[in-house]
């Protein structure tokens, strides 16, 4: 009797289960997974439209080879090469930069809140209009540098060192403002480590530098690959990209060979090409070896003993 | 006449005060007086460090905006002078005026906060559901499915944006809002996976005592999802309602394609505002109604307006509401 109705309820509950989930199921078969696997097919295509409907004509890899080796050989790769350059490049860098500005927020300060709604503002307006208007009027580009002094003396030893501080100024406050998100969620990370744990090590005569390198590392490393897999997605996303602007214009390109198939096989690289540049980042930031945080600390901790 | 008198009092004082320092110190030691200075060092100098780079960081965030704002009340002759810093020697409110026009100003500024906040509501509804789903059951396949909501947070935007556009321009509804809408309904909305997960580590962390009780009374599985989950979870859908509305707000790619021309959000009306304004002021032949920086820079304050103002009021619920999303883990 109870086995019975125990069975029912579990039925009952596996049908509710599906009924929370049917919205989304539905949307995802309809509207990603199909779309996901119509484009890859798309990518193989020439698509005209014609009275009776959409046509799609089998080419091969016709549209892979014109966007890799022909016609986009001037537009698409240069900007794949700047997303690909540009990712490596500020993906370390908001890194670090959301990791020690989380760091320098933990501590108890005055006007906490201040600085955090400060450096939040950023997620709430960014969007690819804004940042194109203010680049456009030069506001979101400390180029000013160049003419100090300094700057000039550095550039008559090494002029490829001020290229990159350059280039790192020129960035910077994109830089930053991409960083709102991640310097939020590292601080949620460091405010749930244990005080205690930093304690101990101190006592145990270990110095700030080590206990960071000790504590505070191991714990947000878990931290670091979210992180980053949300920052390449952020800047993938980002509709200022040169690249998402390539595949929407060839979406309406009136020559016969450009339109949907050609944009397809577009959006494919493209996406492999964020795929490999998550899966380096995922590569260099997992964890190497079951459990580091604890055998680190037991090893701390050992150390302090002796 | 006076100071060569008072100079041996003071000599005298400063030396007993040295001398009472000294005792002080042989008192406490010297090893201990100095930790004593090294963390006070540590701890002052420290925290004047976090101070200054923080203001340092903090004034790079701001300065885009406050070139904005400096520039958008400058005139013509303003902006080209270079000894016009940050402050205009006159304000002027023409660029103002001009923006609002050329942004198309009540109608813009209205569609987009009616589709922000229908598209959020759908999009916190669905996520819900689906968080709900996987938190609370254990069904079949649904580690494969979690694991396909994770993946479709991989799967860039423009790779699904084609064959779905297909399909609207070939149902004619490119020019409405309704795919959008649908997109939302149906949980495949901006940055869905996020808030799926939101919901799924929030519901988990929630009691079922409350719901086991309430489904003993006789409520019903839809009874206890809307009654007591939700009713429980007002704080973190309002994160999700704010994050989802803000980010729809800004979303320009896929919006733009769909709206064709047809409607068009603030945003979209600054992606266009050169065009725009050169259609409703450029004459032919005079260069006093082309546009410039400080036009330019009233229309992007204006664009983003709407968002700060929301900003501060919520600012509390924005940057909170992710630690109570339980993004960051247990």
């Amino acid at each position: 009797m109870s086995d019975t109705r125990r069975k029912r309820r579990k039925g009952s509950g596996q049908r509710a289960a599906w009924a929370f989930l049917a919205p989304w199921l539905l949307g995802f078969v309809l509207l990603s997974a199909f779309p996901f696997f119509y484009s890859l097919y798309l990518s193989f295509c020439e698509v005209r439209f014609t009275i009776t409907g959409i046509l799609t004509d089998y080419v091969g890899f016709r549209n892979f080879i014109r966007a890799l080796l022909r016609e986009g050989q001037l537009d698409f790769v240069p900007a794949l090469v700047s997303f690909l350059a540009m990712t490596l490049v500020y993906t370390p860098l908001i890194l670090v930069f959301s990791m020690v500005l989380a760091m320098l927020l933990k501590r108890p300060l005055r006007m906490k809140g201040f600085f955090r709604a400060v450096f939040f503002i950023p997620v709430i307006i960014l969007s690819g209009p804004v940042v194109s208007e203010l680049s456009s009027g030069g506001l979101i580009h400390l180029a000013g540098i160049r003419d100090l002094v300094l700057v000039r003396m550095v550039e008559a030893v090494s002029p490829d060192f001020v290229k990159l501080i350059l280039y790192l100024f020129d960035n910077i406050i994109v830089i930053f403002w991409y960083s709102g998100v991640q310097i939020v969620i590292f601080l949620n990370a460091l405010q749930k480590i244990d005080r205690s744990l930093y304690e101990a090590s101190s006592i145990d005569g270990a110095t700030a530098w080590q206990a960071f390198w000790m504590i505070t590392l191991p714990v947000i490393r878990p931290m670091t690959v979210l992180v980053s897999i949300y920052t390449i997605v952020q800047i993938g996303s980002f509709s200022e990209n040169p690249v998402s602007k390539i595949i929407r214009q060839n979406l309406f390109a009136i020559n016969i060979d450009a339109g949907y198939g050609y944009s397809a096989a577009l959006a494919w690289i493209y996406f492999l090409v964020m795929l490999a540049l998550i899966g380096l980042f995922f590569g260099v930031l997992k964890e190497k070896g079951p459990d580091r945080t604890r055998t680190s600390l037991a090893v701390r901790r050992k150390g302090g003993g002796r | 006449m006076k100071a060569p008198n008072a100079a041996p009092a003071v000599i005298g004082a400063l030396s007993g005060a040295l001398s009472a320092v000294r005792n002080r110190i042989s008192r406490l030691g010297r090893v201990h007086l100095r930790l004593h200075v090294l963390t006070l060092l540590r701890k002052w100098g420290g925290g004047l460090v976090a101070y200054a780079l923080l203001l340092l960081v903090g004034f790079v965030y701001l300065y885009p905006l406050l070139r904005m704002v400096s520039l958008s009340f400058m005139d013509s002759r303003d902006i080209v002078d270079p000894n016009v810093g940050l402050l205009p020697t006159r304000l002027t409110f023409v660029n103002y005026e001009q923006a609002l026009q050329t942004l198309n100003m009540p109608t813009s500024v209205l569609n987009s906060a009616w589709l922000s906040f229908l598209l959020a509501a759908f999009q916190t509804l669905s996520s819900a559901m689906a968080g709900y789903a996987f938190a609370r059951y254990r069904f079949r396949g649904r580690s494969l499915l979690l694991f396909l909501v994770l993946a479709t947070y991989l799967v860039p935007m423009q790779v699904l944006t084609i064959p779905r556009f297909m399909v609207f321009s070939f149902y004619k509804l490119v020019g409405s809002m309704l795919p959008l809408l649908a997109v939302a309904l149906f949980g495949q909305g901006l940055s869905g996976p996020i808030f799926i997960m939101i919901f799924h580590n929030f519901f988990r962390m929630l009691p079922r005592s409350i719901d086991e009780a309430a489904q003993i009374d006789g409520a019903s599985q839809a009874q206890v999802f809307l009654r007591i989950t939700l009713a429980m979870s007002i704080p973190i859908l309002t994160v999700s309602f704010l994050f989802s509305f803000v980010w729809n707000w800004n979303e320009t790619y896929v919006t733009g394609l769909v709206g064709a021309g047809k409607f068009s959000t603030l945003p979209l009306e600054l992606e266009g505002f050169v065009a725009s304004y050169n259609r409703l002021y450029a004459r032919p032949g005079t260069t006093s109604s082309m546009i410039n920086e400080a036009i330019r820079m009233a229309g992007t304050l204006v664009a983003v307006l709407p968002l700060l103002l929301l900003y501060a009021v919520l600012q509390r619920q924005f940057v909170e509401g992710i630690e109570k999303t339980g993004i960051t883990g247990e």
